[in-house]
């Protein structure tokens, strides 16, 4: 029972991994899931994520399933 | 449709792909890496993606634009990995039957391409190594 969660630029850095398992529970947001890695990383905490799924980003309030891939965002600088 | 490349963007092909009988305005935006950025001497910088959301993500901003201006053609390019002071990170190119669309849909493609886009720059300075929006100079770094 797990949620497979994908970090890039400096979630990556921050979190000295480009991925993480985290616990699943039946019930779970994104919100949720965002809480147990400021736990397991603080350095993350003051930045804002975005959540994607596949190619869509998702709401803060999207409720995971077990097994889900979670790309775990911080705020986009392109251009 | 190829949106995001990892070695030089090409003007040239950004003229060349929106070249159109009909075009008679052509809107160019081109964002290249500048020295200085809040205070700080840059010496590169380094783009990281994630490639298919990426190139998803554009599609759909091309896709909208095609649905609010009736343009001829748009050609977007993004580049990434690491990028020296001068070099072009980001190429926006209109064609329109007349200005007003082709300026105002490039304007809204390069908006939406640097708010929505799953791309992140780190600023490498003679002050150190940052990236930009996930630390205490966002709001000066992001304009």
């Amino acid at each position: 029972m797990a949620v497979r969660v994908e970090l890039f630029a400096a979630f990556a850095e921050f979190a000295g991994t480009r991925e993480v398992q985290i616990a699943f529970h039946p019930g779970m947001t994104c919100g949720d899931l965002w809480m147990e890695m400021q736990k397991k990383y603080p350095r993350l905490s003051p930045i804002p994520p975005l959540f994607a799924i596949g190619k869509e980003y998702v709401r803060k309030d999207f409720a995971l399933k077990d097994g889900d891939q979670l790309l775990l965002f911080p705020p986009v600088s392109g251009g | 449709m190829k949106y995001i490349y990892n070695d030089s963007l090409s003007i040239e092909r950004a003229l060349n792909s929106i070249r159109d009988e009909n075009g008679g305005g052509e809107a160019l935006f081109i964002g290249r890496v500048r020295r200085h950025n809040g205070g700080r001497v840059i010496r590169h910088l380094f783009y990281e993606c994630h490639v298919p959301m990426a190139e998803s993500e554009i599609e759909k901003i091309v896709d909208e634009i095609k649905a609010k201006w009736p343009l001829r053609k748009i050609h977007i390019e993004h580049r990434v990995g690491k990028l020296e002071v001068g070099e072009i990170a980001v190429i926006v190119a209109v064609s329109a039957e007349h200005r007003k669309e082709a300026i105002e849909a490039c304007r809204f493609g390069i908006d939406e391409l640097k708010h929505r886009v799953p791309i992140w720059k780190k600023e490498v300075s003679e002050s150190g190594e940052e990236w930009v929006g996930a630390c205490d100079h966002e709001s000066e770094a992001s304009q």
